[in-house]
């Protein structure tokens, strides 16, 4: 008899325990169709994002790695057409595999992470201004939609240039016109 | 039960013994690359290299995102140079091989995850595909020097190195 207790109390702690368990993380957006990358998000979102926290926590914890998990290094690719499709999929799989990159696989696998979180995303080629040098540089950046909301994503300019790297998380226009300049109209 | 204390302090001793083992660090002599028959190591100059490999590669530029200058890369059969602005000079960012490279502890492409970690220790950083061994870092402006493995599945298929750096 006393075994039998013992069986059901276990049986019973198994069960809370597995309900207890944190589901994984499942993103609200469509994958690219590219399956190796597309497993490679999963992968990442699952290990960033926290189940029960909110679109804009999550969003967070992903610019955050994208600010300090990505050594720069330049690209090979040339983005002078613009971004297609199997562009911005290949830059952004190879800086998953690579972590490393410069700001057109920045941007690439940003707009990707977004848009597998849910929120529309599109690349954006403009230039800076450094603080040193008059010379505008070229530069990619994302504009995303989050919650219904216009914002601007860049963690390369916020992570090598920002004293807060969060300033160019969900950046509004008036951020981003300090220090970016873009042809508004393509938009 | 003298006897059980005995086996169970040999136990952790041996335990401990091994993890030190695996935490094997590496030292600036481990940076060290043969690139057809070439010693390259992180403080070795871009142009150097350049001279020592030849003309026979395909040239990029763009202006940097992040130093002030051009990004500058050199791609040959099986190797990248990458190198970064520092005011007039060009510097050695990284060197990227995928072909005709060993270690100093004799790694080459091909060999598997244990044979890196036999060599190296288990005190590596591992992101995405890659193994990377850095130096301890010396202050906040530098990136340290590291080593780096890339593999596909369990196999070595790329090699780099990459020079302490300014981190901008």
């Amino acid at each position: 008899m006393k075994k039998l207790i013992l069986l059901l109390l276990t049986a019973i702690l198994a069960l809370g325990c597995t309900a207890c368990a944190a589901r994984p993380y499942t993103p609200a957006g469509e994958p690219t169709g590219n399956a190796a990358l597309d497993e490679q998000v999963l992968a990442l979102l699952q290990e960033l994002c926290d189940p029960k926290a909110d679109l804009v926590t999550n969003l967070g914890a992903v610019y955050d790695f994208l600010c300090t998990g990505i050594t720069y290094r330049a690209t090979l690719a040339d983005t002078s057409g613009g971004f297609t499709d199997e562009l911005t999929d290949s830059l952004a799989l190879e800086l998953l595999q690579k972590r490393k990159g410069n700001c057109d696989a920045q941007a690439a696998l940003t707009a990707v992470l977004l848009r597998r979180m849910g929120c529309e995303a599109q690349i954006v080629q403009g230039t800076f201004l450094r603080a040193d040098d008059p010379e505008p540089v070229d530069h990619a950046w994302v504009y995303a939609v989050v919650n219904g909301t216009d914002c601007w994503f860049d963690p390369l300019y916020g992570g090598h240039f920002a004293e807060n790297p969060r300033d160019y998380f969900m950046a509004d226009d008036s951020r981003m016109a300090l220090t970016h300049q873009w042809d508004a109209a393509a938009d | 039960m003298k006897k059980t204390l005995c086996l169970l302090l040999t136990c952790l001793l041996l335990g401990a013994l091994l993890c030190a083992c695996g935490k094997k660090t590496i030292s600036e002599a481990d940076l060290s690359l043969t690139v057809d028959g070439t010693a390259v190591r992180p403080d070795t100059s871009a142009s150097a290299l350049l001279d020592a490999f030849g003309a026979d590669y395909t040239y990029s530029e763009a202006v940097s995102c992040v130093y002030t200058g051009m990004d500058k890369t050199y791609a040959y059969n099986d190797l990248i140079l990458y190198t970064y602005p520092d005011g007039d000079t060009d510097r050695l960012l990284e060197l990227y091989c995928t072909a005709n490279v060993q270690t100093a502890q004799g790694v080459g492409i091909g060999a598997s995850r244990k044979d890196v970690e036999a060599a190296y220790g288990t005190d590596y950083t591992q992101a995405g595909t890659t193994m990377t061994y850095a130096l301890a870092a010396q202050d906040e402006l530098t990136v340290p020097a590291s080593l780096y493995f890339e593999l596909d599945g369990d196999t070595v298929c790329a090699i780099g190195l990459t020079s302490a750096h300014r981190a901008e």
